[in-house]
């Protein structure tokens, strides 16, 4: 069996190409070729609202083919809640009453369907960089140079803002204390999270977003259900963030960044945190995927080594199996599962 | 794959939601046999190329191992077969990735109509989403109905009702409001409907969709109350189901990379063992087990009558996210016999859930994956045995002949023992059940080699489809622990080659091999009843050898574990210890 390619979950410098899409068919603003700005609206469209079936037969208790005579709107009216769709018996006290704010969709079958009001959704770039693709009444692809992390698991939609570290070390666990008004729109940055205060007051604060190495199984519910955008770099429990991962978030402490839960979008994606990159430095390493090679930074997925990180000293395709000889960060040289890897960088 | 002449060698795709596996099939002396399988991590992103570049790893490591070349250097295959052996003839590629196909039945009666439809659409590549019945309600919608129909719209609404011949205006009503509430969506995403109904009820349902979706109508699935025609039903959903297939893109490319139409997994599975169950006249049928990455599978096939298929959410990739959600912290941990916290192992299996295509590298991991199998195939196979029950025609739901295991839990456990265990741990049997394990990931390939080359198909079905576990001899009823459960004897070419008393608690084996048969003499304590008519009553039986021979399994139905944690643990151990014991 021969080694796999893996993707990389860490890049210093590579290119990304940000797709951003409505749920909804819309209006796209920007064209191919503009430059945009992260707070940019680029797209907007009506979300339909959702449907209501009124019983107005069974309600004014009339023979459903009846209905038209007793009814007090037409269709495609807007109608208010509490507003009489129809009517009938002594001076009308018999109504049927419209039970939220919308339009009268239809009328079928004894029953009008009423469609809630509409809601306006404005996408907005997320990103600083170049348009280079517009996506005909869906959004448009977004290009720039960028470092950028792959989490694990990830929450909530998307956030941009600076970045501020709340953790001294990869291995320190973020303490609720803190989480204070100073993280308010920015995207904290930790070793990992294993108090549920954390993430209380993170949404308290209005963070935009969380990102760290380790979080408590059991505080996924309770970040999906916050809505807090939180991306998990490496593993989850206590499970600290690798090394190279910590060291380039401090040091682009107080840049601005993406932190994209990937559940946000009408298609769910990997966790990122994407920190735009003004100038390129240097070269700009597009990694492609490949199998790992000797010297490649790697990170342990699975136990009794979870989260460890280190490099490769030898690749090792034997009996149909594939394993990988890797020289921790902390001396100690293990043999493990290729299918238990990341590559980082 | 066109039909007809004989092929000299065949490739084997099936892709999974982790794993692509790859089979190369040729013939040596005449006779088609299995020459090698390989694997690949499955790719779906378009960065990772689609599906197509797992596929292709799979096929570039098979090329390895059996010294031909299947690719060409574009990736592409070479197709047919060349002079020095380079190329395959055909390309069998079935899919479990492939979604099932969500339907709603609506009906006038839930005791005709709507059963007779819930009976038609189930199939293995179809999703019973709801199955709503007017009879409760004056033969009107209720409102929350048709409003979870267009806020969750399925793929299909099937619409069924009345017998031929009767009443019209309660069918067309049904469509005026459903077509009304349908033509606030927009045109894509509206489901496809199909009336299987009254059929002169068929053109005012038409004209009630009229501009809004095409109603195909089918034969009358209930068209009098003595009568029942699933057939129609049946072909068009199948219709729908494999037009969906080929519009899914990673899946179209993959069909036209390999010039064939793709099968779904669960309904080439069926077709398969199927074949089994008639080839070895198991009269109880097959059931066959998939414990998969997303989910679980269960697949209930007799000779003649309907492929009886459950798919629950308990898997051991994503799949364990709904394990958890069972909120019960002892789920797993019950299985172990490793002392970790329930907090430890809820860690452990969350990362495994994040990256299902790692594998174990320690005991108490091992330990830990096959945990998991048991608790999401136990929690599969008990709603199987709920849905299953208004099928099984006055006998036990589920009870089979023959259990058949895939998925790669089981063909990588360490040793056939750990395979079985899994299986008898998860499902319990009774009576005499004989085990096996589709090794290779080949059974539902073979349902598409049959119909390029049958006696190819029935050739490697034959030498290598399946590894044999051995025969399962598992009395129900429950005796105290230590006592003496069963006495056995095993005469093989009518010469005795064991005889043993199995103590109730425990696990025995007898050796038989695999291609063996030997004539069992069975004498169950009195409380105890081992398939022979009735409790106590023993008998002789013909059974067939495998890898494990003959298990004995008497650790009593239901299986019951002690209460406290350190002798549940010393149990469990005892149990695979006593597994591997020849």
């Amino acid at each position: 069996m021969r080694a796999e390619p893996i993707a990389s979950r860490l890049y210093a410098q590579t290119v990304v190409e940000h797709e951003r899409r409505l749920p909804a068919a819309g209006e796209v603003l920007v064209a191919a070729g503009e430059q945009v700005e992260s707070g940019r609206v680029i797209a907007r469209c009506q979300e339909r609202g959702p449907l209501r079936v009124v019983d107005a037969a069974e309600q004014l208790g009339i023979a459903r083919d009846a209905l038209p005579q007793y009814l007090r709107v037409r269709l495609g009216q807007e109608v208010q809640e509490g507003q009489a769709l129809a009517a009938g018996g002594f001076m009308g006290w018999r109504a049927a009453l419209a039970p939220v704010a919308g339009r009268v969709a239809g009328i079928a079958a004894g029953r009008i369907f009423l469609e809630e009001t509409p809601r306006l959704i404005e996408l907005r770039a997320n990103l600083p960089g170049q348009v280079i693709r517009v996506l005909p009444g869906r959004g448009a692809v977004i290009r720039a140079v960028v470092s950028r992390v792959v989490g694990i698991w990830g929450a909530g939609g998307e956030g941009y803002g600076p970045l501020v570290l709340r953790s001294a070390a990869p291995t320190e666990s973020l303490h609720w204390i803190s989480i204070d008004l100073a993280c308010r729109g920015k995207i904290v940055v930790g070793g990992c999270c294993l108090d549920k205060r954390v993430l209380l007051r993170a949404a308290r604060f209005r963070a935009l977003g969380l990102v760290v190495g380790g979080l408590a199984e059991h505080l996924r519910a309770a970040a999906l259900e916050l809505g807090l955008v939180v991306v998990v770099t490496d593993g989850l429990g206590a499970v600290p963030m690798a090394g190279p991962v910590f060291d380039l978030l401090a040091a682009h402490e107080g840049d601005e960044a993406l932190a994209a839960g990937g559940r946000g979008e009408p298609v769910a994606r990997l966790p990122e945190l994407v920190i735009p990159l003004g100038a390129v430095r240097g070269p700009v390493h597009v990694a492609p995927d490949r199998p790992l090679a000797v010297g490649d930074r790697v990170r342990v997925t699975r136990a009794p080594y979870l989260g460890a990180t280190g490099c490769v000293l030898a690749v090792v395709e034997a009996e149909g199996e594939v394993w990988a000889r890797v020289s921790l960060d902390d001396d100690e040289t293990v043999v493990v599962a290729y299918r238990n890897l990341e590559r980082l960088g | 794959m066109a039909e007809g002449n004989q092929g000299e060698a065949y490739l084997l795709i099936d892709v999974g939601h982790v794993l692509t596996h790859a089979a190369y099939i040729s013939r040596v002396e005449g006779a088609a046999r299995l020459a090698a399988v390989a694997e690949a991590s499955t790719t779906t992103t378009a960065v990772e190329g689609g599906l197509l570049d797992g596929v292709r790893r799979a096929t570039a490591n098979l090329e390895l191992l059996v010294g031909r070349q299947i690719l060409d250097r574009a990736g592409e295959l070479r197709q047919p077969r060349d002079a020095d052996g380079h190329g395959v003839d055909g390309v069998v590629v079935t899919a479990s990735l492939a979604p099932l196909l969500n339907v709603a039945l609506v009906g006038l009666t839930r005791d005709f109509s709507l059963a007779s439809a819930v009976r038609a659409a189930t199939l293995p590549y179809v999703s019973l989403q709801r199955a709503i019945s007017l009879d409760g309600s004056g033969d009107c919608w209720d409102a929350e109905d048709l409003e979870a129909l267009v806020q969750q719209p399925p793929d299909v609404v099937v619409i069924v009702g009345g017998a031929d011949g009767g009443p019209v205006t309660p069918i067309r009503e049904m469509g005026e409001a459903l077509s009304t509430a349908y033509s606030l969506l927009a045109a894509p995403e509206r489901p496809a409907i199909v009336f299987a109904g009254n059929e002169r009820a068929c053109r005012p349902l038409q004209a009630a969709f009229t501009g809004v979706v095409e109603v195909s109508a089918v034969a009358n699935v209930r068209p009098s109350p003595q009568k029942e025609d699933l057939g129609g039903l049946q072909n068009e959903l199948a219709r729908l189901f494999y037009n969906r297939l080929g519009r899914c893109e990673g899946l179209r490319q993959l069909s036209h990379w390999a010039q064939v139409g793709l099968r779904h997994d669960l309904d080439a599975l069926a077709r398969t063992l199927r074949f089994v169950a008639r080839r070895h006249g198991l009269a109880r049928g097959v059931l066959g087990v998939d414990a998969g990455g997303n989910g679980s599978r269960v697949l209930w096939v007799r000779s003649e009558g309907p492929a009886l298929n459950w798919a629950s959410p308990f898997g051991l990739g994503s799949g364990l996210a709904a394990l958890r959600q069972l909120n019960d912290p002892t789920a797993v941990v019950r299985w172990m016999y490793h002392p970790i916290s329930w907090a430890e192992v809820w860690d452990r299996l969350s990362n495994i859930e994040v990256r299902p295509g790692g594998v174990p590298e320690t005991e108490e991991d091992w330990d830990l994956q096959q945990a998991a199998v048991r608790e999401a195939l136990a929690a599969t196979w008990k709603g199987a045995l709920g849905a299953w029950a208004a099928f099984a025609e006055g006998r036990p739901a589920g009870e089979a002949d023959m259990i058949v295991a895939r998925g790669t839990t089981f063909n990588h456990a360490r040793t056939p023992g750990q395979a079985a265990l899994m299986l008898l741990d998860a499902l319990q049997p009774t009576g005499l059940v004989r085990l096996a394990l589709d090794w290779a990931n080949l059974l539902p390939g073979l349902s598409g080699l049959a119909e390029r080359d049958p006696q190819a198909a029935v050739q490697v079905y034959d030498h290598d489809a399946l590894l044999e576990l051995g025969t399962v001899v598992a009395p129900r009823g429950v005796l105290r622990s230590g006592a003496r459960a069963l006495h056995a004897r095993l005469t093989v070419a009518g010469q005795a080659r064991a005889e043993l008393d199995v103590p109730a608690g425990s696990i025995r084996r007898l050796p038989l091999g695999v291609n063996e048969r030997g004539r069992l003499e069975l004498y169950p304590a009195r409380g105890l009843d081992v398939g022979l008519g009735r409790r106590g009553r023993g008998g002789v039986v013909e059974v067939r050898g495998g890898a494990l021979g003959i298990i004995i399994d008497a650790r009593g139905r239901p299986l019951r574990m002690p209460d406290d944690d350190e002798a549940r643990r010393s149990t469990l151990e005892a149990w695979q210890r006593e597994i591997e014991e020849p």
